[in-house]
């Protein structure tokens, strides 16, 4: 063809396009010919000035003067090169604005990146989205390896106009396939910003050479006026940046420092967490829940998709809160990442554009196993630290760990306590139900009078995965659980029911906000044979069967919250309680344990079941008022007594458990967290006026 | 006055799964090329940034002429005019990886710690590193 020359290197050329009088020049260099192998090469290509000039003829600067307009193709962006490969093309290819505009390919990902470094001519680039881009990979499922290949098709149109004697503008149009209903789709890209039409703002350029239009008068011009014209925009306007990954994922990058500042319109407040994740991925959603949830300081500012309102559109729904996002959670995987996702679109693409503004942080957790180059987040520390190993590879009690990591990132980041109100653990279950083998019946229905009343509860059977060792997934099983229960019916404590409420109980001297209490089914003698320290946390009493009051008993000793109204209690005159000047609401918890002390069918110390933090809590006014017995009360009422003589012997009989613990222990790390324990309970004994 | 132009990369003919997954992908391809033509065509040039083969041996770069006849044909349908003048770089997937242990393939990878071979690799068109780089490029020059 006319105008073609080849180059110095294989592909290297120039080519010179003519029309309607106007000269496009268009320059292709091999950066490529180093690629020799598998491996990194990023910073590491090369690229010589000498291409450049063998391709042009001789001089590479006389032959771009003889175009209105030039264009640059490589396969690499420039990151791909080397320092000295890097300086040549800035310094000595792509100088003095020559190009108006440098594409390339290579990542698979669309990116437009405009520079001007130091006051010099900016310089632009245009990298495509692989027309047919195919990644391998694999990943291990239950055991199973799959084979997965991530898709990444797209293209892009462009236009040069050239809009007077000495100015043009470019347009760009990239396009980018989109899962919709299971089925590959062509739309505009969402990994760019373009406000009409599905392309970009016209990005003026300044020509190379003065344009005079053939036939001499304005008609293109005024052609190229009307475009602008019809989409609403000045063609002289500044463009208007689109992400700018300088990398070969999509890796944010400063703004253009010779944009025209712009100042964001004033959004709405942003306080929410935002959880954004695949549908696939909902197990891990539901963990995650509920590790934040449990925290006060987050409870009410989690919003994610499982909040919106019936009836209403979810588009607009999800559009108008991610703006409200003060940090967007993403649980990465290869769905959460896959083009079609719902997510990406709405939530993902515009939480990156937020967060290069710097308006909200993004805390992605790599749950499954996916590659993370190319992803939106590649440039991105995944809160599971280097190398985001995905949580499913860990063991259970990791994956707690690294949930549990996560929100306190989340509360760093918006400025909450992450010991505040924070649970020990990240329960996934109410209650661990510890029984012997022989009474897997009853505790079977228990569990499900629990399940009824919306609790879930560790029951062995349900969770105990066949082919796996149990041991170590029921100690899992208690610290997934808020709430320990020890069942005990006619055969006493079985052989690893003792194990487990051992390890339940050490479990407790660790994190004294989960209960432990024992539980006693039909058949229970009269006086359980109980270790001393699960004793004095007193018991539940079901020996009559699953009644209704004795199941509310049980559920306040699991959630700490008391179910049904005063009037309702057994024995709870409300009047009575009055009656007593007030004491009961001073006494709160501890009259309770007094007042039931007597009451036949409620055997239960509600003193070690109320989290003991509450016993030095002043009540809130409404709480529920603790019922009173109307017969006499053995110890509180007397006007002489210690204010809490129960709680403090309690607190007593912890302390001395605690001091023996301590002294058996050779476990450094143990006896640090005894020896906490032992000064806690100090505290406390001190604050019930009692001298530990 | 204006030039369009179609901007493709990384096509990769002959990669794996390829023969499968892209029809469909193509006949979507062609469907979008139409609607985007009533906006940003008709198209003066088809500017490709490498990759268009997989392996860069000279039967990959005869199917991806397949492909670029019929694409020329698609446009064509949308608007019978000139057809689109195509233009294009070679990627690091357009070149037959040369044996690794060649010991000149050993001293282009070491290109950034020693001077020596970028400075015989520019000033000789002759030497032994541009025949390396000449020969593995050699099924997309012939294309």
């Amino acid at each position: 063809m006319p105008g073609y020359r080849r180059g110095l290197l294989p592909g290297d050329f120039s080519a010179t396009i003519d029309k309607d009088g106007a000269r496009l020049g268009i320059l292709g260099l091999n950066t490529a010919f180093l690629q020799l192998a598998d491996g990194d090469y990023q910073g590491r290509l090369a690229l010589h000035a000498r291409q450049f000039h063998g391709a042009c003829g001789d001089s590479g600067p006389d032959w771009a003067r003889q175009h209105h307009a030039c264009l640059l193709l490589t396969h690499h962006s420039p990151v791909w090169l080397d320092r000295d490969a890097r300086g040549q093309l800035d310094g000595q290819i792509a100088s003095y604005g020559r190009f108006a505009l440098h594409l390339c390919g290579h990542a698979h990902e669309t990116a437009l990146q405009q520079v001007s470094e130091g006051g010099t001519e900016t310089r632009r680039q245009f990298q495509g989205r692989s027309l047919c881009g195919l990644e391998h990979y694999q990943e291990i499922r239950d055991g199973r390896v799959q084979r997965k290949v991530d898709r990444s098709h797209g293209y892009a149109a462009g236009r040069l106009e050239l809009t007077s004697a000495d100015t043009g503008n470019l347009l760009l149009w990239p396009r980018r396939a989109w899962k919709r209903r299971g089925q590959l789709e062509l739309i505009a890209e969402p990994d760019v910003v373009l406000p009409v039409d599905e392309h970009t703002e016209p990005i003026p350029i300044k020509l190379l050479q003065p344009f005079r239009a053939q036939g001499g008068g304005p008609g293109h011009g005024q052609a190229i006026s009307a475009v602008t014209h019809d989409i609403g925009l000045d063609a002289s306007s500044s463009p208007r940046l689109c992400r700018m990954p300088d990398a070969p994922g999509p890796t944010p990058a400063p703004t253009d420092p010779q944009a025209p500042a712009t100042t964001p319109p004033a959004g709405p407040e942003r306080r929410l967490v935002y959880l954004s994740y695949s549908h696939q991925d909902r197990d891990w959603h539901r963990r995650l829940r509920a590790v934040l949830d449990a925290h006060p300081a987050l409870k009410d500012r989690i919003w994610d998709d499982t909040k919106l309102r019936a009836g209403r559109s979810v588009t607009q729904e999800i559009r108008a809160h991610v703006p409200q996002a003060r940090v967007m959670i993403m649980l990465g995987s290869p769905d959460y990442f896959a083009p079609g996702c719902g997510a990406r679109e709405l939530e993902t693409l515009p939480a990156l554009a937020d967060w290069q503004r710097g308006d909200l942080d993004i805390l992605w957790l790599r749950v499954r196993g996916h590659p993370i180059a190319g992803t939106p987040v590649a440039d991105i520390m995944a809160a599971n630290g280097p190398g985001a190993v995905p949580l499913d590879s860990l063991v259970p009690d990791a994956q707690d760990a690294a949930l549990r990591h996560l929100r306190d990132q989340v509360l760093d980041l918006i400025g909450a306590s992450p010991a505040a109100g924070t649970p020990a653990t990240a329960a996934r279950f109410h209650c661990f139900l510890s029984h012997n083998s022989s009474d897997k019946p009853r505790v079977r229905e228990l569990a499900r009078a629990l399940a009824a009343r919306g609790l879930n509860p560790w029951l062995d059977e349900e969770q105990l995965r066949p082919g796996l060792p149990w041991q170590p997934l029921l100690e899992q099983g208690i610290r997934d659980s808020a709430a320990v229960a020890v069942c005990i019916a006619a055969d006493g404590l079985g052989p690893w029911q003792d194990a487990e409420m051992q390890a339940a109980l050490q479990l407790a001297v660790r994190n004294p906000s989960q209960p432990v209490m024992a539980v006693l089914l039909p058949g229970a003698p009269d006086q359980p044979a109980l270790p001393a320290f699960l004793a004095v946390r007193g018991w539940v009493d079901l020996r009559g069967g699953l009644k209704a009051d004795g199941l509310d008993r049980l559920i306040w000793g699991i959630t700490g919250q008391r179910l049904g109204s005063p009037a309702a209690w057994p024995g709870a005159p409300a009047a009575g309680a009055q009656a007593r000047g007030g004491a009961v609401d001073e006494q709160s918890a501890v009259q309770v344990v007094a007042a039931d002390t007597d009451a036949d069918a409620w055997k239960v110390d509600c003193a070690a079941l109320v989290h003991p933090t509450a016993l030095a809590q002043p009540k809130s006014p409404d709480q529920p008022t603790p019922p009173v017995h109307p017969t006499p009360l053995p110890q509180a009422a007397a006007p002489d007594a210690p204010t809490y003589p129960r709680a403090a012997a309690i607190w007593r009989k912890k302390l001395d458990f605690l001091l023996e613990q301590e002294a058996l222990s050779s476990n450094p790390a143990q006896r640090f967290e005894i020896a906490e324990q032992i000064a806690e309970c100090r505290a406390k004994l001190r604050e019930l006026g009692v001298q530990p | 006055m204006h030039f369009n132009w179609l901007h493709l990369t990384d096509f990769h003919q002959g990669l794996r799964d390829q023969d499968w997954l892209w029809p469909n992908m193509q006949e979507e391809f062609f469907r979008d090329l139409e609607r985007l033509h009533a906006k940003a065509g008709p198209w003066d040039l088809i500017l490709f940034t490498g990759d268009l083969s997989n392996r860069g041996n000279p039967q990959e770069f005869v199917r991806f002429e397949q492909e670029m006849a019929k694409l020329r044909g698609r446009l064509n349908q949308i608007a019978p005019g000139p057809e689109p003048l195509l233009l294009a770089v070679p990627g690091n997937h357009d070149l037959i990886r040369p044996a690794a242990k060649d010991p000149l393939v050993k001293l282009l990878n070491r290109w950034g710690e020693d001077p020596d071979v970028a400075e015989a690799f520019w000033n000789d068109g002759a030497c032994g590193y541009r025949q390396v780089i000449d020969t593995a490029f050699a099924g997309y020059t012939s294309w």
